[in-house]
């Protein structure tokens, strides 16, 4: 049978083990508007491209029905033993198609860039904790020291941003470091630049520079918005502002894309 | 087109994600309330006033006829969460709590406190050498404790 039939399947697997790993963390949904909340546009338009990412021109590789029947089993078996870590799945999965797909030249980049996208989630989970932790202090640092400059009351060390006065206190853990937004912004880039070109070229490293540069003001921005009083957090850390500065993030690595594909099509 | 492998896959998928569907919805977050309020009822607590959340913690307040203040808890149920809100919340200007992870006494919320219980716990589970992993796992207690009445221990759920 074709090998795409497989491929496209399981990349279904694997975006369906993303998306409880998404549910899963947000809790009940009561209004299909809250999707918007859970799924990023970014990683909407890396799942697309990386399902063109294979060479549809390429003499259609086949694959025997037996070796397509034993891929499904196996990914269902993995689904059925990580039920309650959705993402340990996806992974699983994701490397169960990488390491057959990538024997197929057509399949190479699809299977590569597909365990990519995994792959910044495992760099957003446990090992990792330490280091985003590691720069939240740093945030942390910055945070406090704008607010030290304005003589406004803080307090707090480490990762701990304390606002006596209002009653409010902040932790700039994992979920909030300026890594833990830099991550996906740099996998998104690199996913949705690769989709669109087919190959990545060295001065995407310039765009990707800058992609950095500009995450971390702006991830600054955002904490002291949060940190202000508590009506700014309750608005900037789950309202309306979350999903303003999604969008800005959004449409900074949209941009950086447009311009690394007008730029790096020179030789 | 193969449609039996279409079928297939489909049938896999499905069956997959209902039964992770199934399995993930077992341990609601009420169940921790309950077995905390219970396990408070038989220490001599009752409940008192209302039950706040902040974030997704809960905060409930309880009282005892020899206690002058009322105890306040927070019950965070996911570890490693930004859950400083809530428990400054509960805090107001007083001591700050003692932690509670299963029924222990921790350092405190951070990162290595809880850790190397949760650890143990985990291996010990995957190699079926322990007990199963139950939602207070991964739920962590602020006990804001009045002193005049810390005679009797309350026997905290696990």
């Amino acid at each position: 049978m074709r090998a795409s039939t497989v491929f496209g399947w399981l990349l279904v697997f694997v975006a369906a083990q993303w998306a409880a790993y998404k549910f899963a963390g947000y809790g009940p949904v009561s209004a299909p508007s809250e999707l918007f909340d859970i799924f990023s546009v970014l990683e909407i338009i890396e799942l697309a491209l990386i399902w063109r990412l294979f060479d549809h021109k390429a003499a259609l590789p086949q694959i025997s029905a037996l070796e397509g029947v034993a891929l499904l089993f196996a990914s269902t078996t993995v689904m059925i033993a990580g039920a309650r870590k959705p993402m340990l799945a996806a992974a699983a999965i994701s490397f169960i198609v990488f390491a057959r797909f990538s024997l197929i030249p057509a399949f190479r980049l699809a299977a590569a860039a597909q365990l990519a996208f995994i792959a910044q989630f495992a760099l957003l989970g446990w090992p990792f904790l330490q280091f985003h932790n590691f720069v939240g202090r740093i945030d942390g640092f910055f945070v406090r020291a704008f607010f030290r400059a304005k003589s406004v009351d803080i307090a707090g060390a480490g990762t701990y941003v304390l606002r006596p006065a209002q009653n409010i206190g902040f932790d700039i853990m994992w979920g909030c470091a300026t890594t833990t937004t830099l991550i996906p912004n740099l996998f998104g880039f690199f996913i949705i630049t690769l989709g669109m070109r087919r190959r990545l070229v060295k001065t995407d490293i310039v765009w990707a520079v800058l992609i950095a540069i500009s995450t971390a003001p702006l991830n600054w921005l955002r904490l002291l918005l949060i940190c202000r009083n508590n009506d700014s957090y309750v608005f900037w850390h789950e309202g309306t502002g979350a999903a303003i500065f999604a969008a800005l993030y959004a449409g900074l690595v949209l941009g950086a894309v447009h311009s690394a594909l007008r730029t790096g099509e020179r030789p | 087109m193969k449609v039996w492998f279409h079928a297939l896959a489909a049938t896999l998928l499905a069956s997959a994600l209902w039964m992770q569907f199934t399995r993930q919805r077992a341990p609601a977050s009420t169940d921790l309330q309950s077995s905390l309020t219970q396990a408070l009822l038989r220490a001599g607590y009752t409940p008192e006033g209302a039950h706040e959340r902040i974030g997704g913690e809960h905060i409930m307040s309880f009282t005892r006829p020899d206690c002058a203040t009322p105890m306040r808890i927070v019950l965070i149920p996911t570890l490693h969460r930004d859950s400083t809100q809530a428990v400054m919340a509960a805090q107001n200007g007083g001591p700050p709590p003692v932690y509670i992870y299963r029924g222990e006494p921790v350092a405190g919320p951070s990162f290595w406190s809880v850790t190397p219980p949760w650890l143990a716990r985990q291996l010990r589970a995957a190699f079926a050498l322990g007990p199963e992993i139950s939602a207070w796992d991964a739920a962590l207690l602020a006990v804001f404790e009045p002193q005049d009445c810390a005679e009797k221990p309350i026997e905290w759920p696990r």
